[in-house]
């Protein structure tokens, strides 16, 4: 049976592929090797070397046969690089298929750019690469580079495997420091090989793998992060950018972000005052909360200006509070500092955002598990939790890429682990009540409201802050119907009325074409707005778990008003399925000339074993069936 | 730079006399009107987020260095300075990146540009007075790109939702050739663009006006003195003062004033944005100061073509041949002639050498160090395909274009911007033949589609000046054959699918399939991207060059396509060839929707129905010509004879360009095509 998780073995080739023996002849890459793969590392080392608490330097080399064009990629060397980081001694070769050098690439010929994401202003960001382009496949690159840390907070997590489709014969990862300073560690996803070995007070760790055969990208699956196996490396003690502190535990790693930010909120007087007054007429200590938080939503803005130590410790309260933006540190920490006026304590608490990124180990601390910042304000019995970056998203809501994870309260006392909230499927429930006439000719008019709850407001945010025109293009060419005509519409955000995050939106529309009409019957699709779709192709088999990062909920009640002249021929009816992930359900009854359906579609949210798969698959199967049923009209005589 | 000493006998400089650079600029650096503060709508577009209230720019000629040592030429001549002005209102957050602002500093062989002077303030209404915010100069980064681009940036401050925005610079450049070019037009609204150039008169740029909306220019003559101190080096370090040299010259100045210019908005369709873009852009032809020799840049089509072929980084590199004998030789003896021996050249580059994605009209590394790296962006690969077809005795001769992505080319003012790229043309017994050897999968006269753009500049001295059109062969045409019998125990289709195409669509076929490499592969793809597809067997014929067709026939079985409905059973004819959706969706489309070919797609399905089924209903016949001039046309059969059902889908696509005005009828007419492919036939069983 084979698992979800990478299985390896540890056979050794033929011949021993050491460093030194730089035979990439692609005969010699075992044919178990090959399949599913469109590269293959011959040989990945990287090693890293710590001088002392600030002084570290990396060593890396590898060599990989790229098989096909989907491979090329691999092919590239990046080297990321700031104000505290160089990199050096680069040396770059290119094999043909018999493994003989066909040419150089020299450190001239590298390219060296401005590296940092476009939300981001300015930062002191940059890498250097280059894309070689071979004319024949297969052909293979070698590389050898060192990196050199001038003070550092953390590691990138080591992943032997680094993406689908890549299989590596052999990878090794080693670790050397002074005794007495350490090194944290933490294996995941599969069992490598380990050695540890003490020697003139030097300490070295190493970790090896063999013969990692490749895995295909299977859709729905769990993010790689969770799958791959990997090393992570934290460092207890550290220096960087004249700062120092202690990974050993997430508490001690509070510290460390604590004394960044304990003195970055002092306000001028006239703040205070003025936040003061503002307050003065509220009583609920939620009012005054939401008061300031929606006071710093109208006067700020996101910008992302990144430079050294500046990437870790938040702009002071002042200075933001005369610019009029700042990053989600900046921001927060600003947030806490007016709150802070008002006697309301909030918890600058870091996060992992998005669906690659989280505090995923509750017992290890390493930088880079978390790459945002929220506040964490409790009020009376509950938790308060704040996104600080947008104007417009409602008091007390973060978001789903916030949600469902550890987050970091940084306090006085170091750091403190806490929960972020779940979005089940009720929590995220959009509810449709659409009148729909169909015309002989086929063509539809439609009244449709839709309402969004909870986290499906998400859905709805944009479109709520969208020009008129905006909207009516987006909804038109969204919804699939085609030739679809909007001729009022409205997008509302109900947000303050109901208390949770809301949206609706509704229209009158028309659309030609609708229905498609054969001789004397019209056939019309029952749903017109939300169908459902399998997300598996038609894969038979399946390695990987499944994975729904979040619930769903939808609730479609839909009427048609049948044209006269006709009778309904058939209309489809008691529609289930059931899945340990979800369930369907349509219901359909006839009203003289009107027709309802209801139509109850839930998908709940985790991490399902492979072995379900059949069932899994056959439960879309079914739905995306389902859903494009169509009720038959005919012509009466 | 020398200058003639001309003896006037008059005093020291004036300094350049004040008309010139009188142009006022037309709104006053922080006075700000407090209805613009408060309006909460763009007065010509109630949609925008943002608009501009006004948009200034000015170029400036001016010649700061006023001493010249004779015969040194270390006078750095004219310096023009490019200075803008701008107010945006942000209406709301969904605009807040306008307030983050950018612009580039060059830097070439002279050095660099020096930015004179920045300044930007935000203003906010704060209890019905205006509140300015200024920008601090250490809030301004400036981000090294490359060695000749330095990008300066930065945040306003106190952005809020009703602000102004305010920024004005200068940057002054030595390179005078590089007049600052003028946007009207952007993403947002602007109320009022105004852009104003004077350039004097030894000086000569071509203007090219772009895009649709109303500009409007006002040309004014004007005379202006320059005074330059000569001086000449004595023996030893002395300097002696020699005589004064005195220049009345001409300028021009030109006003380009746009208003109410609408926010550019992209669509589909449409091959770049830059074509249609309201825009000024300049480019110096020639200049010729006093005493010196008169310098041609581009002046005429044929100076474009003399100055490429003598480049350095073009022409040059086609003289000399870099191809190894040996490889020329392994050509030769194949024995082929004509069109074939084309043929094996191309192929033999396209497996030499491999394309680095890039578009590029000049080399980046010699000729030679592309070919044996085997590597180089689209002119040292085509420069060598086409040094090596020369060496095979061929007339070939490199062709200029420009890519789809760069835009069309400006007929009436010749320069060698237009162009961005370089394929080949051979000429043959009376023929041209079009070859380009960044795509394998291209062929003779079958061009990468970021080539069919426009017309192309063949390059050759001494020959009348020939443009080749290079859409005018591009054809799509595609024919499917369906042959298909039903098994109404479990509602699958058997049969075969046949996939007969040429030219374009048996290139875009042929591209496909080399991605995937092998049939087993092909197969793979082809079941995911039809679902309910299951390929039993396969044959595969790729294209002959010469007679650019590709075969595929595949036996299949079909599942899934077939719905039932009590003893209904009813499906849609055209299968896995059904138009589904309406590629046209807005309302109102402001530009032109381009094709990039003339399209001819034939399905033809013939189904065999079992026994125990009779036909309840066949879709009815059609035949749909979109205008009067046949731009397209779109005929529907559908027939039955016994247990047998015919249908046959023509679709043509004669036009490649489609006005603006024209755009309702065909979003009219694919969707009339998309409903009649919808239509279901529907068959009862017995």
């Amino acid at each position: 049976m084979k698992n979800a998780l990478v299985l390896f073995t540890c056979i050794t080739i033929m011949t021993s592929v050491s460093a030194q023996n730089n035979n990439y002849h692609v005969g010699l890459i075992p044919d178990s090797l090959l399949e599913n793969a469109n590269a293959v590392y011959r040989i990945s080392n990287t090693s890293y070397t710590r001088k002392s608490v600030s002084a570290l330097r990396e060593y890396v080399h590898f060599a990989v046969t790229i098989l096909n064009a989907k491979g090329d990629k691999h092919a590239a060397f990046a080297g990321f690089y700031d104000n505290f980081i160089t990199i050096s001694d680069f040396t770059g070769t290119i094999f043909n298929e018999n493994g003989v050098k066909i040419r150089e690439i020299k450190p001239k010929d590298l390219l060296d750019e401005p590296a940092y994401p476009s939300f981001t202003l300015y930062s002191d960001n940059r890498v250097k690469y280059i894309t070689p382009k071979i004319a024949t496949y297969p052909y293979t690159v070698e590389y050898s580079y060192v990196v050199t840390y001038k003070g550092f907070v953390g590691i990138q997590p080591w992943r032997p495997l680094p993406d689908y489709h890549i299989s590596v014969m052999q990878a090794t990862l080693s670790y050397t420091t002074p005794s007495v300073i350490g090194i944290n560690y933490k294996m995941l996803n599969g069992q490598l090989s380990f050695s540890e070995k003490t020697e003139n007070n030097l300490l070295t760790y190493e970790w090896h793998a063999e013969n990692l055969k490749a895995i295909a990208d299977e859709p729905v699956s769990p993010p790689f992060t969770e799958l791959f196996p990997a090393i992570l490396l934290s460092p207890a003690n550290f220096e960087y950018d004249n700062t120092f502190g202690d990974f050993s535990t997430w508490e001690s790693y509070g510290n460390w972000s604590y004394s960044l930010i304990s003195k970055q909120d002092k306000l001028p007087e006239n703040v205070v005052t003025f936040i003061k007054q503002l307050i003065a007429p509220l009583s609920s200590k939620k009012e005054i909360a939401k008061q300031i938080y929606q006071y710093m939503q109208s006067k700020t803005r996101y910008v992302n200006i990144s430079l050294g130590i500046g990437g870790f410790k938040p702009v002071n309260a002042q200075k933001v509070d005369e610019n009029g933006y700042g990053d989600c540190k900046a921001l927060s920490n600003y947030t806490k500092s007016l709150l802070k006026i008002a006697d309301i304590e909030a918890y600058y608490t870091e996060i992992g955002n998005g669906t690659y990124q989280k505090i995923a180990h509750a017992d290890f601390a390493s930088a880079y598990q978390s790459n945002h910042v929220i506040l964490c304000v409790p009020i009376d019995k509950d938790t308060i939790w704040l996104e600080c970056t947008n104007q417009k998203i409602p008091f007390g809501y973060i978001g789903s890429g916030n949600s469902n994870r550890y987050a970091l309260a940084i306090t006085s006392t170091g750091g403190h682990l806490v929960k972020t909230p779940v979005y089940s499927a009720q929590n995220n429930l959009k509810t449709t009540v659409a009148s729909q006439i169909i015309l002989p000719n086929g063509n539809l008019s439609t009244n449709a409201s839709f309402y969004y709850t909870e986290m499906a407001y998400e859905d709805v945010f944009g479109l709520i802050n969208s020009s008129k025109e905006e909207q009516k293009n987006y909804i038109q060419k969204n919804i699939p119907i085609n030739n679809l005509h909007l001729d009022t519409w409205k997008v509302l955000d109900s947000s303050n009325e109901t208390g949770i995050p809301s949206g609706s939106v509704q229209f009158l529309a028309t659309a030609s074409g609708y229905a498609s009409v054969t001789g004397q019957r019209i056939f019309v699709p029952f749903n017109p707005f939300n169908r459902a779709s399998n997300p598996f192709g038609g894969a038979t088999k399946r390695t990987s778990d499944i994975w729904l990062e979040y619930g769903s909920m939808q609730i479609d009640t839909l009427y048609f008003t049948i044209p006269e002249g006709y009778t309904p021929e058939f209309i489809p009816d008691a529609l289930t399925a059931k899945s340990v992930l979800g369930s369907y359900e349509l219901k359909s009854r006839q009203d003289n000339n009107r027709i309802c359906f209801v139509r109850k579609f839930v998908l709940n949210e985790g991490r399902y074993p492979a072995k379900d798969y059949p069932e899994i698959y056959s439960f879309f199967h079914h739905i995306a069936d389902f859903d494009t049923k169509k009720i038959i009209l005919k012509k009466l005589p | 730079m020398k200058i003639l000493i001309k003896l006037t006998g008059t005093f020291f400089c004036i300094l350049l006399s004040s008309t010139l650079t009188a142009q006022k600029p037309p709104e006053k650096y922080g006075h700000i009107e407090v209805e613009d503060l408060k309006a909460i709508i763009c007065p010509i577009d109630s949609n925008a987020h943002a608009y501009y209230l006004f948009d200034f720019g000015k170029s400036d000629f001016d010649f700061p260095d006023k001493k010249i040592m004779i015969n040194e030429g270390t006078n750095k001549g004219f310096k023009v300075t490019f200075e803008r002005h701008f107010r945006i209102k942000i209406l709301n957050q969904a605009a807040f990146s306008e307030a983050d602002i950018e612009f580039p500093v060059y830097r070439g062989a002279w050095g660099s540009d020096d930015v004179d002077f920045v300044k930007a303030s935000t203003y906010n209404l704060e209890n019905n007075a205006v509140v300015g915010s200024k920008l601090e100069k250490s809030a301004i980064i400036k981000e090294k790109v490359n060695e000749n681009l330095t990008l300066y940036k930065f945040p306003m401050p106190n952005v809020k939702e009703g602000s102004i925005i305010e920024v004005n610079y200068a940057i002054s450049s030595y390179i005078t050739g590089n007049l600052q070019d003028w946007n009207f037009q952007h993403s947002i609204p602007a109320l009022k663009s105004e852009y104003h150039v004077s350039i004097p008169e030894y000086y000569s740029f071509s203007m090219n006006m772009k895009g649709y909306a109303n500009i409007e220019v006002k040309e004014q003559e004007g005379s202006q003195t320059l005074v330059l101190e000569v001086y000449e080096r004595g023996s030893g370090s002395n300097i002696v003062r020699y005589d004064d040299a005195k220049y009345d010259y001409r300028y021009i100045l030109y006003h380009f004033t746009g208003q109410n210019i609408p926010a550019f908005k992209e669509d589909g369709f449409l091959k770049t944005k830059d074509t249609y873009l309201s825009a000024v852009e300049f480019e110096l032809q020639s200049y010729q100061f006093p005493g010196e020799a008169y310098r041609n840049f581009t002046n005429s089509w044929q100076t474009v073509i003399t100055t490429l072929l003598n480049d350095g980084a073009f022409g040059e590199q086609i003289k000399k041949s870099v191809i190894p004998a040996d490889d020329i030789n392994l050509l030769r003896q194949k024995g082929a002639t004509g069109t074939d021996l084309m043929h094996l050249t191309h192929k033999f580059i396209t497996t030499k050498m491999r394309w680095n994605e890039k578009s590029q009209l000049f080399i980046s590394n010699t000729l030679r160090d592309a070919y044996n790296k085997g590597t180089g962006n689209s002119a040292e690969i085509n420069l060598c395909l086409l040094q090596m077809l020369r060496e095979l005795g061929f007339d070939a001769y490199p062709v200029t274009l420009s890519t789809q992505e760069h835009g069309i080319i400006n007929r009436v003012h010749p320069s060698i911007n237009d162009f961005c790229y370089v394929v080949v043309a051979v000429t043959l017994d009376e023929n041209m033949y079009l070859l380009d050897a960044t795509e394998p999968s291209s062929g003779i006269n079958l061009l990468p589609i970021r080539c069919l753009n426009d017309k192309g500049l063949l390059l050759r001295e001494n020959a009348p000046l020939t443009w080749i059109d290079l859409q005018e062969k591009a054809v799509y045409k595609v024919q499917t054959l369906y042959n298909l019998s039903l098994d109404a125990t479990d509602l699958g289709f058997k049969g075969s699918i046949d996939y007969n195409t040429s030219n374009y669509a048996a290139y875009i076929h042929n591209l496909q399939y080399s991605k995937n490499k092998t049939k087993e592969n092909q197969i793979e793809y082809l079941q995911k991207e039809n679902p309910g597809l299951n390929i039993l067997g396969s044959e595969i014929t790729t294209p002959d060059y010469s007679n650019y067709k590709m075969k595929e026939h595949y036996d299949v079985s079909v599942k899934n396509a077939a719905e039932t409905a009590g003893d209904l059973i009813y499906f849609s004819p055209l299968f896995y060839e059904t138009t589904s959706e309406n590629p046209f969706k807005l309302q109102k489309r402001d530009y032109p929707v381009e094709f990039n070919f003339t399209y001819g797609i034939y399905n033809s399905v013939k189904l065999e129905l079992p026994d125990n089924v009779t036909v309840e209903a066949l879709p009815q016949s059609v035949s749909i010509i979109l205008d009067t001039e046949k731009s397209a046309k779109f005929v529907y059969n559908v027939t039955q004879s016994g247990n047998t059902i015919q249908i046959s889908s023509q679709l043509s696509i004669y036009k490649l360009l489609f006005l603006p005005e024209e755009y309702e009828n065909l979003k009219d007419f694919y969707g009339q095509v998309v409903a009649k492919q919808n239509e279901k036939i529907v068959l009862k069983k017995n």
